[in-house]
Parts: structure tokens; C-alpha cells; sequence
């Protein structure tokens, strides 16, 4: 038997145990899931819809890793290539990770970012059971839902206990008078099947990756979600931060549903590993 | 003969090891991975608790002297999807822990496997796997 061939079995084994028969969160298939003639979920099924035609987001996704993982998860090895047209894969890491020069830093930021790695990231504000930054909670290791309604939408993060909210309905962006905050203010529409939306009025001091680079409150981002099957969300994201970056640059994420899974409930209530650092 | 072993080693690691470690915080900010130790002691309590879980044991020094050991899991919730329940591990359980002590507490560390060890002293189950 071909080695390639037992590979193949191994990873098809471990893919169908890892996830729900391990996960001990009660297992719960929704009705309406597109399944095969065997049972199984059908991935490549079209995309659900709402009662108003759009594409429906909602369920719980899990995020696609295009890199291969080394010490504690950062990227190692070379990065993955993109189909044509889609830019780089992000990464929890480092969103620098598939630009050949890496992001284009302004040098405060290239500094800030370099003191970051120096000290081990012990000012992460994630270490402190602070919030993530949108880059962070779209590409971590725990899933997400998405609770779609026809004038809002709703990303609830496992990690952290993050929630993040969307208006759809027709608002404004708040002007720059406006109070700043750790998810910023989302606005969003519709252009076909793609929901834009376009993210203001974040705090200044967000870390853009596990590296830490740096965002401003001049941060704006731009965020295009698309669902091209039942499986599969895809979401393009331009980061457009002149106060930290030389240029605007967009990565690609993209994340798997989850099928029977749902959010286990995450509280920070025992966070004793800040004082340990050094 | 062969494969099926490797086939049901690879599902036993899915079920315990495999979801990918994500990060709260840079494992080198508090441990240190050139200094790992083994511990074998007596479970006092597991927290499946967030950001970490942690593992409570007691063991007993060169000296004779009983030592207090706090060591450091992934989060509840990630050792939930992998297979653990909070009956994994209980109060008077005997466990080896295989850990990274921390930088600047001598008596903590985060785990990198658990065994657990029979009433007849044989090993019974493992948690984890070594580090990547």
C-alpha cells in the first residue's frame, strides 16, 4: 500500500474524529443541513439564503489554516501560494507572514512591533483577557458565530468572549467625534452576494497580530464576506491604517462551517499567567 | 496489521491531541521550554477553567518534603473539543506530568502530556503529546 495512501486514510481519520465526536459539547446537527446520499454533511451545497433572498452566514466557523504550524501555532516554512486575484493568507501570528517583504510598517510601527517579539508579547492584550482585534479573532484557533438578521449581524467569539456587531441597515459610520472602541463601528451592504463591510472608530492601541503590530485609531478596514458554498466562508479584508502602515494591504481568511458544533461557553475567570511573566 | 495500528494511534491522537494550540498569551513570556521537568504526584484538583485550565498536584521532593505544583493547561474549552471531561482527572489520582517550568516560579509549568498511572503502577491513558 502506497504511503501516500495511508497518509490519506490517517488524515481523513483524524479530520472525521477530531471534531464532533470528540467535542463534548452537546452534538446537535440543525435541521435544513445539506447532507450526501451517506449521511454526511454536503460542504459543496449552496449556500443558505434568508427569507429575503441574501446570503445567510449564520453558524459556527472554524478558521482554515493555509501554513504550516510550529511552536505554539506561528506560521513556519513557506507560505502558501493564493489562487490569483486573492491576496495573502492572514495568520494569527503574523499578517505579514505571505508578503514577500512582509507589511509595509511605518518605522514606529516596524520598532514597536520588533520590541513586541523582544519581550515575548507580555503586553498582548489578550494575556490580560482583553479584547482581540478583528485579524486575531478572524484567524484564531477557536470558532465563531455568526447570527445573521436582515438589519444586523452578529460575530460571537469563542475566544475571549468577544462580540462583535454589524448594522445593515442603512446607517451611517459614526463621525470621527465619536467614542472609540476595541471592535470599532461596523457598518455594512450588500453588493450581490458579497456583504461589505466597512469598520471605523477603533481605539488606537489594537494589536493587529500576535507579533504585535500596531494599529491606530486612524485604522480603517474594509471587510468583503462571502459564502461561495455551504462549507466555506471566505472574507477579504483590506487594512487601511496610515498611521501605522506606508500603504493600505488586504489579506484573505478563510473558515470551514462547523456542522453540529455550537460555542463552548469561555469566561476569563481564572487568568493567572500575567503574573508569572518576565 | 501495520496500518490499522497507525490508523488507530492517528485517531487517538485526534481525539486527545489534535486541535491545533491557538495562543492567550506567548508561551515564552512565562515558560521556559529549555527547562522542562517531570513530575510525578497526586492530583488535588483539576480546574477546567478559562483562560487555562490548570492541574493541582502534590508531590513529594528529593527530601522528602511534600511540593505544591500549579501547572498550566489549554483552555477549558479547547480540552473539551479534545476529549477531556471534568472527570478526566480527579482528586487522588496518580498522574506523571511532563511540563516547561516557568521562568520565575520553581513550582510551575505548563503541561505538555499527562499520564495517568494505574493502581498497579502501570501507565494508563496520555493527555497531550510532546511539543512540537
Amino acid at each position: 500500500m502506497k504511503l501516500s495512501f495511508v497518509l490519506s486514510i490517517i488524515m481523513t481519520a483524524s479530520l472525521i474524529v477530531s471534531m464532533p465526536t470528540s467535542a463534548q459539547w452537546p452534538y446537535y446537527l440543525v435541521p435544513g443541513t445539506p447532507l450526501l446520499p451517506d449521511g454526511t454533511v454536503d460542504m459543496d451545497a449552496p449556500a443558505p439564503r434568508t427569507a429575503n433572498g441574501n446570503v445567510d452566514f449564520t453558524g459556527t466557523w472554524n478558521v482554515i489554516r493555509h501554513y504550516q504550524g510550529g511552536e505554539q501555532g506561528r506560521p513556519v516554512g513557506e507560505p502558501a501560494e493564493p489562487p490569483p486575484g486573492v491576496p495573502p493568507y492572514a495568520t494569527f501570528w503574523d499578517q505579514g507572514f505571505g508578503f514577500e517583504n512582509g507589511l509595509p510598517y511605518q518605522p514606529w510601527a516596524r520598532e514597536k512591533r520588533a520590541e513586541r517579539m523582544a519581550n515575548n508579547g507580555i503586553e498582548n492584550p489578550d494575556s490580560y483577557c482583553l479584547p482581540l482585534g478583528h485579524m486575531q479573532f478572524h484567524t484564531h484557533g477557536q470558532p465563531r458565530d455568526i447570527v445573521q438578521g436582515d438589519d444586523r449581524l452578529a460575530i460571537i467569539y469563542e475566544a475571549s468572549a468577544g462580540v462583535r456587531q454589524i448594522f445593515m441597515d442603512g446607517r451611517p459610520a459614526p463621525d470621527d467625534e465619536a467614542l472609540e472602541w476595541w471592535y470599532g463601528y461596523s457598518v455594512g451592504h450588500w453588493e450581490g452576494d458579497t456583504l461589505v463591510v466597512e469598520t471605523t472608530n477603533f481605539r488606537g492601541d489594537g494589536w493587529l497580530d500576535f507579533n504585535g503590530s500596531p494599529t491606530t485609531e486612524q485604522l480603517r478596514t474594509v471587510e468583503r464576506f462571502s459564502r461561495p458554498t455551504y462549507g466555506k466562508l471566505e472574507i477579504d479584508i483590506l487594512i487601511d491604517d496610515p498611521g501605522a502602515y506606508t500603504e493600505p494591504f488586504s489579506l484573505r481568511i478563510e473558515q470551514s462551517i462547523m456542522p453540529g458544533d455550537n460555542l463552548i461557553e469561555w469566561v476569563c475567570e481564572n487568568e493567572q499567567s500575567t503574573q508569572y511573566f518576565n | 496489521m501495520k496500518i490499522k495500528l497507525i490508523i488507530l494511534s492517528s485517531i487517538l491522537s485526534a481525539i486527545f491531541v489534535s486541535a491545533p494550540l491557538f495562543a492567550h498569551h506567548n508561551f515564552r513570556s512565562e515558560f521556559d521550554i529549555n527547562q522542562p521537568v517531570i513530575v510525578t504526584g497526586t492530583v488535588v484538583r483539576l480546574a477546567l477553567t478559562n483562560p487555562h485550565a490548570r492541574l493541582y498536584i502534590d508531590a513529594t521532593d528529593d527530601n522528602g518534603e511534600v511540593v505544591h505544583w500549579d501547572f498550566e493547561l489549554a483552555a477549558a474549552s479547547s480540552l473539551l473539543r479534545r476529549g477531556w471531561k471534568r472527570n478526566t482527572l480527579v482528586e487522588g489520582d496518580t498522574v506523571i506530568v511532563h511540563a516547561a517550568r516557568a521562568r520565575n516560579a520553581p513550582n510551575v509549568g505548563n503541561v505538555e502530556f499527562v499520564t495517568t498511572v494505574n493502581k498497579d503502577g502501570s501507565e494508563g491513558f496520555t493527555f497531550g503529546s510532546p511539543r512540537e
